[in-house]
């Protein structure tokens, strides 16, 4: 198959996806809104008006954090067993396997972007700065979508070989959640040694850098930006090839 | 001489199936099979079930690698395996499938779009085509995947048994297309049981045995070794009462060749030949009929409609029928079920029998052929009549077996056969709790296809409360049955019969109905063998169930004589059923 005809495929199960995800709820496309406005509401019910926690801004400063990485875990939990679920079509034509969590991380990447969408409706109205910066979003969109790509390509090919892995996703990304300044601020929190580290991981640098752009209308640390872009590069493409290497070996894993 | 664009050296294939943290057994499905595949021509796979067909398709598709040996490609030759429905989705419109299904076979989509009408046209699909696929009968979406199928162009057509598709006349046209296909300058691997298709298609043959390629050649030849060495080579099974006879292997090729749920037995009604020709056409639509090997009809019109029933199946049954009188033995009914040939007889009885009588008589015929594991009877009456010749379903094929009895108007409606078969495996083993545990619909049918015994048990076994709330059955059948719990109630409460009486007039249009219109020397006999059969055959294998079955039986026969006014008889069975129902 060619590149652009496997391109127009992958686009073309993200749309039917998303439509026979929608045609089996009565509320239809209505969900993708009101589902993101319950989950910030419920945080915003419980941050911010029942324990009044955090320092001033708590409530953007939450949401950001947790939409950014929203997007992250629903795509890795949603792709981890996007290859061990497709057996059946996998025994009945000859696909690459990166077809299946690449569906996966785009069908979510499109319900986050409907939800970044309302997050930055949201900063509007609480009166946070729109200024110039914001330009940089789609930079930071796009690098984070590179991250979330590598990760849960590399994920997936390699749940097939040890199913068992499914069952510690939740916990390593709760971990996760508790690692990357969700819901405190890493400069404030740790040392600046400590920092460092917790930087390491890129989740947690683009949390930050999409606080600097919404929060305090400052321009992203580019440096970083440009640093964690290239990694994640290199993690796609040592994810797509391991999956291409290991691609006739998925059916007998799984079977 | 061309050079092959595939090219087969000693190719060998394993399953590994893990069954542990440290354990796993492996299968060896291919072990040394080495052919080439040359440009334009239609190449027959044959071999016995499991012998790796399938797995040889998905390596020439490169849907797996082989682990030893070599496949060989010319550059630039792609190998499609024809999967009908690959990647279909229940929720999006017809169109779409098309367009994501043609997609994921290969199918460039601005290809797709310019052939939709035709495909959409091929398909009959016009009206439904903009509706969720959630909509389409099984027919209907078998006959889109198959018309997408017949668009593929790929270099090397990889086909495995997808002529059964849609009712009698879709069938009709989907052959003809595929033949079209297959004899033109296509180049196809072919995977048939059918021997005749594999002939009358293919240029040549190649025989794999188990793993290994046995024979490679022209069709003919290949196919006639093939059927000689299966004959050959079969050995019959000890315990089995063909070993004992000389005509063991006869017995045993058909055995071979016609796998388990690949025989369909259909009785006409004596309600002449519209009738029965309309039987059968309601009949192939049923999806498990379409996968049948061959088809037996019992008939006992005049000679003229059965040849005409045969004229029917040739033309609208893949393959050919044959025509067989009353006096047929085991011997000519084997040969003729073996013959790659025919895949319909038709059995004609003679005129003047009865239903029963006519049941029976293709019960004594196919009790010799014990090599036969389903049989199903599908007239309608068979499952709850107690007149049911319970005796000689039992022994006729020596194994649990299924009796599924149907309505013309259930051929529209498989999906009800099967359900009764589910709760049947759940009620025979006196547990309901699965089953409300929330066995969906599929996962029913998919329990009746596994546990042969099945319908028989189920529908004299499902309680009233059960077919009125879950509305499985028709109205009139419910009815039935219906009447026959009465009856139990009445027979329990001391008021026997005349209130079975008026309970059977309640029943009126019902299975149960038909009992008064047989003959009364044979309805008396076959509810003794029935009784004494059924009272064998629980004390042996279910004994849990033996009162139970007995006082069920027992009433019907009371029930049954009380309307005829034979009150002595009708008092026989009530004692009977007083002896099952007596607190022990």
């Amino acid at each position: 198959m060619r590149a652009a005809d496997f391109l127009l495929l992958t686009l073309f199960k993200v749309r039917a996806n998303l439509r026979s995800e929608l045609s089996r709820d009565y509320l239809n496309y209505l969900w993708w809104i009101v589902e993101p406005i319950l989950f910030m509401g419920v945080y915003y019910l419980v941050f911010g008006i029942l324990l009044k926690q955090g320092t001033h801004n708590f409530v953007p400063f939450l949401l950001i954090g947790l939409t950014s990485l929203q997007w992250f875990s629903n795509a890795l939990i949603h792709s981890s067993t996007s290859i061990f679920n497709a057996q059946g079509i996998m025994r009945q034509i000859k696909i690459n396997k990166i077809f299946f969590p690449l569906v996966t991380v785009l069908q979510d990447t499109v319900k986050n972007l409907i939800v970044f969408s309302l997050l930055l409706l949201f900063c509007v109205i609480y009166g946070l700065p729109v200024t110039l910066n914001w330009l940089a979003l789609p930079i930071l969109l796009a690098v984070q979508l590179i991250i979330v790509s590598g990760c849960c390509i590399m994920f997936s090919g390699i749940v097939p070989f040890f199913p068992d892995l499914r069952f510690v996703l939740n916990s390593g990304l709760f971990l996760l959640m508790c690692l990357s300044g969700v819901f405190f601020d890493v400069d404030t929190t740790f040392i600046p040694r400590h920092s460092i580290i917790i930087y390491m991981n890129p989740m947690a640098g683009l949390l930050k850098n999409y606080r600097l752009v919404l929060l305090h209308g400052q321009p992203p640390e580019w440096g970083y930006l440009l640093i964690v872009g290239f990694g994640g590069l290199l993690l796609l493409g040592l994810a797509a090839w391991l999956v291409n290497r290991l691609d006739h070996l998925y059916l007998r894993a799984i079977q | 001489m061309k050079s092959p664009i595939i090219s087969l050296r000693d190719v060998g294939f394993s399953y590994s199936i893990r069954k542990g943290l440290f354990h796993s057994t492996t299968y060896t499905a291919l072990r040394a099979v080495s052919f080439d595949i040359h440009r334009g021509e239609t190449i027959g796979l044959i071999g016995r079930n499991g012998c790796g067909k399938s797995t040889l398709l998905r390596l020439l598709a490169q849907i797996s690698k082989p682990d030893q040996g070599s496949i060989t490609f010319a550059k630039d030759i792609t190998a499609t395996l024809l999967t009908l429905q690959a990647g279909f989705d229940q929720e999006l419109p017809g169109r779409d499938n098309v367009i994501l299904s043609g997609m994921l076979l290969g199918m460039p989509y601005r290809v797709i779009r310019s052939r939709l009408d035709r495909i959409i046209e091929f398909a009959e699909s016009g009206p439904f085509i903009d509706e969720p696929l959630k909509s389409y009968s099984d027919g209907m979406r078998a006959r889109l995947g198959f018309a997408l199928a017949l668009e593929l162009a790929p270099d090397v057509f990889l086909v495995d048994e997808v002529l059964g598709v849609g009712d009698a006349a879709f069938q009709r046209k989907a052959r003809n297309a595929m033949r079209n296909k297959l004899t033109s300058d296509q180049t196809v691997v072919y995977v048939s049981h059918d021997l005749q298709s594999v002939v009358d298609l293919c240029n040549s043959v190649v025989w794999i045995d188990k793993g290994e390629t046995r024979m490679i050649g022209k069709a003919g030849e290949v196919v006639e070794a093939y059927l000689k060495a299966t004959c050959a080579q079969t050995p019959a099974p000890p315990d089995s009462p063909q070993a004992e006879t000389p005509e063991a292997p006869l017995t045993e090729r058909v055995k071979d060749h016609l796998s388990p749920r690949e025989v369909g037995v259909v009785v006409s009604h004596g309600q002449g030949l519209p009738q029965t020709i309309r039987t059968l056409e309601s009949l192939t639509r049923l999806p498990a009929l379409r996968d049948m090997r061959a088809l037996v009809v019992a008939c006992h019109g005049p000679e003229q409609d059965a040849q005409a029933i045969c004229k029917w199946a040739e033309a609208n049954w893949i393959g050919g029928a044959g025509l067989l009188h009353a006096a047929a033995q085991r011997d000519e009914v084997c040969h003729s079920l073996s013959s790659e040939k025919c895949r319909c007889l038709v059995l004609n009885l003679g005129p003047g029998l009865t239903e029963v009588q006519t049941r029976n008589a293709v019960a004594r015929i196919l009790l010799q052929i014990s090599g036969l594991s389903w049989v199903w009877f599908l007239s309608s009456g068979v499952i709850v009549v107690p007149g049911t010749p319970f005796a000689l379903l039992q022994h006729m094929l020596a194994r649990p077996m299924a009796v599924i009895g149907s309505s013309i108007g259930d051929a529209d409606h498989p999906g009800r056969l099967k359900c009764a078969g589910g709760y049947a495996l759940s009620r025979r083993n006196l547990n309901l709790e699965p089953l409300c545990a929330g066995l969906t619909r599929e996962e029913a049918a998919k329990q009746s296809f596994h546990h042969l015994e099945g319908v028989y048990w189920g529908c004299m076994a499902l309680p009233t409360e059960l077919i009125q709330t879950n509305g499985f059955f028709d109205e009139e059948l419910s009815r039935g049955y219906a009447a026959l719990d009465y009856c139990t109630r009445a027979a329990q409460a001391g008021y026997a019969l005349e209130w079975c009486r008026s309970a059977l007039v309640m029943a009126d249009s019902t299975p149960v109905a038909a009992l008064r219109d047989a003959p009364e020397i044979g309805l008396e006999r076959l509810l003794l063998e029935d009784l004494r059969s059924a009272m064998v055959y629980t004390g042996r294998h279910h004994p849990e169930l033996r009162p139970w079955l007995v006082a069920r039986r027992a009433l019907c026969g009371s029930a049954m004589w009380a309307l005829r006014g034979k009150w002595r008889l009708a008092k026989g069975c009530l004692e009977v059923l007083a002896q099952q129902l007596r607190p022990r």
